[in-house]
């Protein structure tokens, strides 16, 4: 058996991933020797409980080359720290995964990462920002990374692939597992399957074949957990230390007071990344954690240019970004129309507000307000509900 | 000897004339009666004997023989009491045959003799003067309902005993009126329920109004508690008045249906029905055992409001589909198939979350996927139907402590009726009359676009990423925007407009 065999061998134990994997090769040396130690060796380590032994044991009488095989079949890439392509901020921090499975394509090396975090409920006004922040900063070509799970993280995979850039889902259940399932379109776009929810999200015409080949790729999907695995509750608190460890800058984009979202900050923390919060208004549930973060130290970001300006110091392909995209010359808005964009805001308001603030007939705010979508002024978030753009 | 009265029976909302024909001859005692009855109509045969007896008009013990003719059609309903009493007594020669060639007799007896209401009055007297009938006698609580036809003599009786009287010229009875032309208008303005009484949702108002103008079926959004029944109660209000032919048909259906009494013999208010989420398929489009029409019949030529519709049960929102689009519905059962008008105008609500606050955050907590099945429980074939959605606000303090008062129904009737005539004018001598009945193909034909206006929709298509059906539905609303400003052509703002009332698409909703 190769190395990749032994790794792929111990990757398949359930309940090792934090500590436990690590004193464990520490003990031994190496996968191999973990492979061909006897069952007494194991029963005297205390730190194993009798399921790992029995996992330890009953996984030798597998077939890892035929595995290999299998995954290749299916499109599911394995690579360990022993390869030159395993991700290198991940190597820096302490308690890493040693091998990770893999689902479209890695990024190159040297690449500025962000990580993007934040509640699974989302507002409106935390969507939006995902997605503003997303599709401009995998615009000026950053990686963009999250956990594909609901809210936050979804809008920010969906905001980076619409403005073709690059991102990357670290997930809590084999690569193979498209969990939530409410977010198919990620997974299929990322893992470069054609479907219709792929189609949906990257607005590719199932007739658009060739564009394959020409590498319209849209990053990956990564997991520590072999393919297959469920996706269990106490996964997503150990997913998170790879989503902080892979990124630069941690982004937390909206995050309540008593949010998940805090063991990633801390585990960012910890591996000394920096840590940036865009602020919410005062008062408002959804963004307490995120303001109480910036009372904290946290970086605040108002604009994406705050944190492509910070990633500039260390990457010198971003000095070319420019500098914020350059807005068309101010036209002189007729006066009903400026009368309704001086009434919006970045939280949604609704038309009949709208109507009511304005004083406008309700006949003519219509025909305006969608004229002024269509003319990229404001965007309607929700039924009749409009922010500015 | 024999003896026959004329009387009716009701078939979905039609009636037909029905024989009964009675034969007492020598032999052993026996009441017999034939001709494919129902159980409550074979009933009648002690219903009549003992309220016979309590009149003072015992029968002979003879061999009674009844026949319900034409004998291959099923009769049911209690209606038939009263003629089956005139017939024994005409074949006893009690009373004389000839009094009852030119009359209808239809009434359920108690034991008493006592005369009472059975429904389906009004289709059985139109019924009777389709069929050159002068007289109909009718239980005195139905009397009313069945003069509204006008043109035949509608005579109520209370008793037994009133009719028998009456046949043999001792008594006299009073003919009901039929309604008056003013009577008629006096009533059509009696809406409880004003528009100015809904302070803000200009919006919401506006779509109310051009959904009333093209009869277009409208989806209100919003949080619980922002009005959306409110505005939805006012829609009936604001449609034109009904004429009296509009009434009958609407009468007949509650005729059949056992709603009209002698307050409410004719329904001149546009009718506004609210079943509850928890209705079955059948009390929504009509069925049972024996047919009655449903909800959407009910609601025929008014409103038929289905408040939570998330709510509703899968299949009888399914059930909907063909009426929406048919304008009738066919109840098939073994022995008939009816057929009930469902000319009705959908309102539909709906909240935006099951917790109702979405996107308000601070009050609502639904996951995102909880969110998106909540809006997916509405099928897309349903949401297709609908022409138009508008969302309804939180009302705030200020607008409950000092209200705006809005414009009245009267004044935006005005407007509808405007609108409404442009319409039949445009399709005159057509199938249709409204800008909601267009079908795909009409569409090119009574919404021809101009060069602006098609840059404009082909940039809406790919931007809201419209369905084929989205298209149709925008140019229909667009059509009525354009009659309610009386412009002969779809211009863009009008185009702009119908965007903005554009229903949410299940895929699109409001979480992405």
């Amino acid at each position: 058996m190769t190395d990749r065999e032994y790794w792929l061998y111990l990757s398949r134990v359930k309940g090792m991933e934090s500590g436990r994997r690590k004193i464990l090769l520490e003990m031994f040396g190496s996968a191999e020797n973990i492979y061909g130690a006897t069952e007494q060796e194991l029963r005297n380590i205390p730190l194993l409980e009798d399921f790992h032994i029995d996992q330890l044991i009953a996984y030798r009488n597998t077939d890892y080359t035929k595995e290999l095989e299998r995954f290749e079949r299916q499109g599911i890439g394995f690579v360990t720290v022993d390869d030159e392509d395993f991700p290198e901020k991940l190597r820096e921090i302490p308690d890493a995964p040693p091998f990770l499975f893999y689902k479209g394509e890695l990024p190159g090396r040297d690449v500025p990462a962000v990580a993007m975090v934040g509640s699974r409920k989302c507002s409106i006004y935390g969507r939006e920002m995902c997605l503003k922040f997303a599709e401009r900063l995998a615009g000026a070509g950053i990686l963009i990374i999250s956990g594909m799970a609901a809210g936050v993280d979804g809008f920010s995979h969906r905001g980076a692939i619409k403005a073709g850039g690059k991102t990357m889902a670290v997930l809590g259940c084999g690569v193979d597992v498209c969990y939530p399932s409410m977010n198919r379109d990620i997974f299929d776009t990322l893992s470069g399957v054609d479907s219709f929810y792929s189609r949906s999200l990257t607005g590719k015409k199932g007739s658009d074949k060739d564009n394959d080949d020409n590498g319209l790729h849209f990053g990956c999907l990564i997991s520590e957990y072999y393919p297959g695995d469920k996706a269990l509750p106490y996964n997503f608190p150990q997913r998170n230390r790879i989503i902080s460890g892979l990124c630069d800058i941690l982004l937390v984009v909206e995050a309540g007071k008593k949010s998940g979202t805090f063991i990633t900050v801390d585990h960012a923390l910890e591996q000394g990344r920096e840590i940036f919060a865009i602020p919410g208004r005062i008062g408002d549930s959804v963004s307490d954690g995120c303001n109480s973060l910036i009372k904290n130290g946290a970086m605040m970001a108002t604009e994406p240019e705050d944190i492509i300006e910070e990633l500039k110091a260390k990457y010198t392909m971003l000095l070319a970004a420019e500098k914020s995209r350059k807005k068309g010359k101010k036209t002189e808005l007729p006066e009903d129309e400026k009368k309704i964009y001086e009434n919006l805001d970045v939280v949604p308001t609704q038309i009949n507000e709208i109507a009511e603030r304005t004083c406008i007939d309700p006949g003519i705010l219509g025909q305006l307000l969608i004229g002024m979508e269509l003319k990229g002024l404001i965007k309607e978030v929700g039924k009749n509900l409009y922010i500015k753009q | 000897m024999y003896g026959n009265v004329k009387s009716a029976s009701v078939y979905g909302i039609e009636a037909m004339l029905i024989n009964v024909e009675a034969d007492v001859s020598d032999g052993l005692p026996l009441f017999n009666m034939v001709g494919y009855l129902a159980s409550e109509v074979k009933e009648a045969k002690d219903r009549v004997r003992t309220a016979l007896k309590n009149s003072n008009f015992a029968l002979r013990p003879k061999h009674i023989t009844v026949n319900l003719s034409p004998a291959d059609i099923r009769k049911a309903g209690t209606a038939f009491d009263l003629p089956i009493a005139m017939a024994c007594l005409a074949a006893s020669e009690i009373l004389p045959q000839e009094k009852f060639d030119n009359m209808l007799i239809v009434g359920e007896l108690g034991l008493d003799g006592k005369v009472n209401r059975i429904s389906g009055v009004l289709p059985i007297c139109i019924a009777a003067k389709e069929a050159g009938i002068d007289i109909v006698i009718v239980p005195k609580g139905n009397a009313r309902e069945g003069a509204v036809v006008g043109g035949i003599k509608v005579l109520g009786v209370e008793t037994l005993n009133e009719l028998i009287e009456y046949i043999l010229g001792v008594r006299e009875l009073e003919a009901e009126l039929g309604i008056s032309e003013d009577e008629l208008k006096g009533s059509s303005a009696e809406y409880v329920e004003d528009f100015s009484e809904v302070s803000g949702q200009e919006a919401a108002r506006r779509a109310a109004e051009i959904a009333v103008c093209g009869q277009h079926n409208l989806l209100l959004s919003g949080p619980p508690g922002s009005g959306k029944t409110m505005i939805a109660r006012r829609i009936p209000g604001i449609m034109p008045d009904m004429s009296f032919d509009d009434c009958l048909t609407i009468s007949r259906i509650y005729s059949v249906a056992g709603l009209l009494n002698d307050e409410r013999y004719l329904i001149t208010r546009r009718p506004f029905r609210s079943p509850h989420h928890t209705c079955t398929v059948t009390s929504l489009v009509g069925g049972g055992v024996t047919p009655k029409p449903g909800e959407i019949s009910l609601a025929s030529n008014g409103v038929l409001f289905l408040d939570e519709m998330p709510e509703f049960g899968r299949e009888a929102i399914e059930a909907l589909r063909q009426p929406l689009e048919d304008r009738v519905v066919t109840v098939s059962r073994l022995n008939a198939s009816y057929t009930y008008p469902a000319g009705f105008m959908l309102v539909a609500s709906m909240n935006p979350c099951p917790c109702g606050h979405y996107p308000d955050r601070s009050r609502c907590s639904c996951t995102e996927r909880q969110i998106r099945m909540y809006q997916r429980r509405i099928s897309q074939p349903v949401l297709d139907r609908i022409d138009l959605c508008v969302s309804v606000s939180g009302i705030r303090y200020e607008e409950l402590s000092t209200p705006k008062k809005g414009e009245e129904s009267a004044v935006i009737r005005e407007r509808v009726m405007r609108a409404r005539s442009i319409q039949l004018e445009r399709y005159k001598g057509m199938q249709i009359s409204f800008n909601s009945e267009l079908t795909g193909s009409m569409t090119s034909e009574f919404c021809p676009l101009g060069k602006e206006e098609k840059e404009l929709v082909e940039k809406a298509y790919e931007k809201y990423a419209l369905s084929a059906r989205g298209y149709h539905r925008l140019l229909k609303v667009a059509r009525t925007i354009a009659d309610m400003s009386g412009e002969k052509d779809i211009k863009t703002p009008h185009l702009l407009e119908a965007l903005c009332y554009r229903n949410i698409e299940v895929s699109g909703a409001m979480t992405y």
